[in-house]
C-alpha cells in the first residue's frame, strides 16, 4: 500500500515539477502528490482549450464561448464540469467521457508545466472533490484517514499507477494515448464515495457546496440503484460505470457567482410577485426546484384561473389539475383521458375550488365527469353542452346548491327523473340552456313544473313535438319574472302559446323562430309587450311579410340573433374568458 | 439655514444623506407615511435629525440606482397605454442594469428596496426582469444553478 504510494508519488513528481520541487519524504511525497493532484486537478478544470465534444456542444448550448487561451476562466471551467456533468446525465456511456478523462489527464501534465497555482491555493485543494479514479484505491481508501489530501493524493496516484501498469510509461503523451488508462479510470468512479463522507469535514467553504448538491441530489433522484452517503454536502455518488462525472469545486463555483442564493433575501410576498409574472408552465417546473418555492407555487394567488382548452389531459391528469385549486377552468373541447381520477368515486377525498367550468364539447368519459362532478360543490356556473351525462351525473350537479348557470345544450342523457332532481335542487338557478337535448314530453313536464322561480334566461329550443301551449303557461306561472325565453323550433306551439307569453311582463327577448303553426298575423299582439326588445322569428315570413312587421313593430328588434347565448360561457370568437372571466393570464 | 421646502433629506443605512427632490420622493410610498407621521415642518434647519428620513434597510448605492429610476419615470411622457408603459418601464429598468453592471447581488437588492421604499412600479419591473431569467433557463437545474439554490427535496405531485 505504502509502497505503491511511493511509486504513485514518483510517478506524479515525474510529471509535475511542482510536485517534484516539493517531495522528499513519504508524506512529503503525499502531500507533494497531493498538492500536485489537486493542483493539476483544478488546473485541469481550468483549461478549457480542448474540452471533449460533449462539453463543447453543451457550452454551446448555454452560451458560453470557447475560450482558447490557456488561461483560465473558471466560469467556463466550471461551465464545463456543469455541462459534462449534466450532459453525461443524458448522454450515458458513451466515449467521449472517456475521452475526457485521457484528455484531463493530459492537461494535467501540460497544465502543471503552465499552470500558475496562484489562482488556486492551498485551501481550494482541501476543498477539490472528486474526479475520475481509480478502482484499487476503493478498498484503500476505506481505511484511509480523513485526510482529503491523502484521499486526492491517493486516487490520482493510482489512477497513474494503472496507466502506468498498462503502459509503463510516464510521459504525458503515453498515457494519454493508452487506452487502458481511460477505461479502467473510468470504470473507477464509485471508488470515491466511502472517503468522501470524511473529507466532508475539512470543508471549508460550505456555501459554495450548494451548487454540487443540488445537482447531485437530482443525479441521486434519478438512480436510485446508487447507494447515497449518509447526509453530505460534498458531492460524491456512486455513479453507473457508464458514466463519468465530473463535479464541481467550490471554487470553481465561486467563480460562477458567490454562491449566495438570494432567493433567500426575499419574502415570500416578494416571491409571489415574481412568480405572478411565470406562465403556468414555468410554475409547474419551479416547484421542483426547492421547498420554499414549492410552497410559493402552489400559493393560490397564482392559480386562479387555468385554460386547458383544446388540450389532451393524460389519466390523472385532471386530478392534478382540480387539486391546484383553481376557481376557474376551461376545458373546452379537451379530451380527458379516462380515468382521469385515481379515487374511487364513492370516496371523494377532497373538494375542490371550483366555481366554473367549461366543459363545452370535451370529451370526457361518464365515469371520469361523475367523479369529477363528484368533488364539485361550490359551482357556480357550468357548461357541460355536448356532453353525455346520466343520473348520476346530473344527482352530483344537483347538489351544488349555488349553481347559477347551467348550460346543457345538446346534451344527451337527460330524463324526466333528472331534470325533475335538478331543477328542485337548483334553486339559485338564473340562466338554463337545455336545447336540443331530445326532451320526453314528461321531461319537458319536469322541467316546467319544478323549474325554479329564480330563473330569468330559458332556452328551451328544439323540443320539437313535445313542448305544448300548456308548457307555456305552466313557465309563466313559475317564473313570472323571465327576461329571455328561446323556444325556437318547438314547433308545437301555437298562437295559444303567444297568449300566455304576453303575461311575461318583464320578457325582453322572445325567440319563437320556426314554430311553424304560429301565423304570421298572430306577432302583431306582440307589440302590445312593453319589456319586449328583440324578437327572433327565423324561417317564418317571406321578406315582404316581414317589412310590414318591421314598420308596424318598430321599437322591437326583428331577427337580430341568430344563435342563443343563454348559459353559453363564450360566445362568438371570444375564447380567452368564459362567462366574462379571464382563463388566460 | 431654512431648507427649501421641494427637497427631503434621506439617510440610506450607510449613513450617507441625500437631498432628495420632493416630487420625486413621493414616488415612493414610504415617503408619504413617513411624512403624515413625521411632518415636524421642513422649515426647520436641517441640522434637526427628525426632518431626515431614515432609510434604514436602503444602502447608498442602491438608493442611487432607486433614484435614476425614480428621475427616469418621471420623464416618462404620460399618458400611455398601460401595455406602452410597461413596455417602457421594462426598458428603463434594462438601462439601468447595464449602466451600473448589475450583478444579482444589485437587482435582488433593488428589489428589496422597491419593496421597503413601497415604489410599485420598480418593484414590477425588477421582479419581472427576474420572472423573465427563470423563464430563460431551460430546465429545473438551470434554475438552481442560476440562482445557486440548494435543493432540499422538493417534489411535485
Amino acid at each position: 500500500m505504502s509502497g505503491r504510494k511511493h511509486k504513485g508519488a514518483e510517478n506524479i513528481e515525474n510529471l509535475c515539477p511542482v510536485a517534484r520541487k516539493r517531495s522528499t519524504s513519504k508524506n512529503g511525497a503525499i502531500a507533494a502528490a497531493a498538492t500536485g493532484p489537486a493542483t493539476k486537478t483544478s488546473s485541469v478544470y481550468e483549461h478549457t482549450s480542448s474540452p471533449s465534444v460533449l462539453t463543447f456542444e453543451a457550452l454551446e448550448e448555454m452560451g458560453i464561448g470557447m475560450l482558447d487561451s490557456e488561461e483560465s476562466s473558471s466560469s467556463a471551467l466550471s461551465a464545463i464540469a456543469l455541462a459534462v456533468s449534466t450532459t453525461s446525465d443524458e448522454n450515458s456511456n458513451e466515449t467521449t467521457p472517456y475521452a475526457n478523462v485521457s484528455r484531463m489527464a493530459h492537461q494535467q501534465a501540460r497544465m502543471s508545466l503552465n499552470s500558475t497555482t496562484s489562482t488556486l491555493d492551498n485551501s481550494g485543494v482541501n476543498n477539490t472533490i472528486i474526479e475520475v479514479f481509480n478502482e484499487d484505491t476503493q478498498e484503500r481508501f476505506l481505511q484511509q484517514s480523513a485526510e482529503k489530501l491523502h484521499v486526492l493524493a491517493q486516487a490520482k496516484r493510482t489512477a497513474l499507477v494503472t496507466s502506468e501498469c498498462s503502459s509503463n510509461s510516464n510521459s504525458p503523451s503515453k498515457r494519454t494515448r493508452n487506452p487502458l488508462a481511460t477505461v479502467t479510470c473510468n470504470n473507477q468512479i464509485e471508488s470515491l464515495l466511502p472517503p468522501v463522507p470524511q473529507q466532508q469535514q475539512q470543508q471549508q467553504t460550505p456555501l459554495s457546496l450548494m451548487p454540487s448538491t443540488s445537482k447531485q441530489a437530482v443525479m441521486r433522484q434519478k438512480r436510485p440503484t446508487t447507494a447515497p452517503p449518509p447526509p453530505q454536502t460534498l458531492t460524491s455518488r456512486l455513479a453507473p460505470t457508464d458514466d463519468f462525472f465530473v463535479y464541481r469545486t467550490p471554487v470553481m463555483s465561486a467563480h460562477i457567482s458567490n454562491g449566495i442564493n438570494y432567493f433567500e433575501k426575499l419574502s415570500d410576498e416578494i416571491l409571489l410577485d415574481i412568480f405572478k409574472w411565470l406562465p403556468k408552465k414555468t410554475l409547474l417546473r419551479i416547484a421542483t426546484v426547492c421547498r420554499r418555492f414549492n410552497c410559493c407555487a402552489h400559493d393560490e394567488t397564482l392559480w386562479t384561473r387555468l385554460d386547458l382548452g383544446l388540450r389532451t389531459l393524460c389519466p390523472n391528469a385532471l386530478e392534478q389539475v382540480v387539486k391546484r385549486g383553481v376557481p376557474v377552468l376551461r376545458l373546452a373541447q379537451a379530451e380527458i383521458q379516462d380515468p382521469a381520477f385515481t379515487c374511487d368515486p364513492s370516496f371523494i377525498d377532497f373538494q375542490s375550488r371550483l366555481q366554473y367550468l367549461d366543459l363545452s364539447l370535451a370529451s370526457i368519459s361518464l365515469n371520469s365527469l361523475s367523479t369529477l362532478l363528484a368533488h364539485c360543490r361550490q359551482l357556480k356556473k357550468l357548461s357541460l353542452e355536448h356532453a353525455e351525462i346520466n343520473d348520476k351525473i346530473c344527482f352530483e350537479i344537483a347538489q351544488n346548491s349555488s349553481l347559477e348557470t347551467l348550460n346543457l345544450s345538446m346534451a344527451s342523457g337527460l330524463n324526466a327523473n333528472n331534470v325533475g332532481q335538478m331543477m328542485e335542487s337548483l334553486t339559485k338557478l338564473n340562466s338554463l340552456n337545455i336545447s336540443w337535448t331530445d326532451l320526453s314530453a314528461d321531461a319537458v313536464t319536469a322541467l316546467v313544473t319544478h323549474i325554479p322561480s329564480n330563473v330569468i334566461r330559458l332556452n328551451v329550443a328544439g323540443c320539437r313535438r313535445v313542448l305544448f301551449d300548456i308548457h307555456v303557461v305552466t313557465l309563466q306561472k313559475r317564473c313570472p319574472q323571465l327576461l329571455e325565453l328561446d323556444l325556437s323550433d318547438c314547433n308545437s306551439l301555437t298562437p295559444a302559446a303567444l297568449t300566455a307569453i304576453m303575461k311575461f311582463n318583464s320578457l325582453e327577448y322572445l325567440s319563437v323562430s320556426r314554430c311553424y303553426l304560429i301565423p304570421a298575423a298572430s306577432f302583431i299582439e306582440l307589440k302590445n309587450m312593453t319589456s319586449l326588445t328583440y324578437l327572433d322569428i327565423f324561417g317564418m315570413l317571406s321578406d315582404a311579410a316581414m317589412e310590414v312587421l318591421e314598420k308596424q313593430m318598430p321599437k322591437i328588434g326583428i331577427n337580430k340573433f341568430i344563435h342563443s347565448s343563454v348559459g353559453r360561457p363564450t360566445v362568438g370568437t371570444r375564447r380567452t374568458s368564459i362567462w366574462g372571466l379571464r382563463t388566460r393570464d | 439655514m431654512s431648507h427649501p421646502s421641494e427637497t427631503l433629506q434621506m439617510r440610506t443605512s450607510d449613513g450617507f444623506v441625500f437631498h432628495v427632490s420632493l416630487e420625486v420622493a413621493q414616488q415612493m410610498g414610504m415617503t408619504h407615511s413617513w411624512l403624515q407621521s413625521e411632518r415636524v415642518g421642513l422649515e426647520r434647519s436641517d441640522d434637526d435629525d427628525a426632518n431626515i428620513m431614515p432609510l434604514d434597510r436602503v444602502s447608498s448605492e442602491i438608493f442611487r440606482l432607486v433614484l435614476n429610476w425614480c428621475h427616469a419615470m418621471q420623464t416618462i411622457e404620460k399618458p400611455l397605454e398601460p401595455k406602452d408603459k410597461l413596455l417602457q418601464e421594462r426598458a428603463i429598468f434594462q438601462n439601468l442594469l447595464t449602466e451600473s453592471n448589475a450583478n444579482d447581488s444589485t437587482i435582488f437588492e433593488l428589489i428589496i428596496a422597491a419593496d421597503y421604499l413601497n415604489i410599485e412600479s420598480l418593484l414590477q419591473a425588477g421582479t419581472q426582469h427576474v420572472a423573465d431569467v427563470i423563464n430563460g433557463c431551460d430546465s429545473v437545474e438551470a434554475i438552481r444553478e442560476r440562482f445557486n439554490i440548494m435543493y432540499d427535496g422538493a417534489v411535485d405531485n
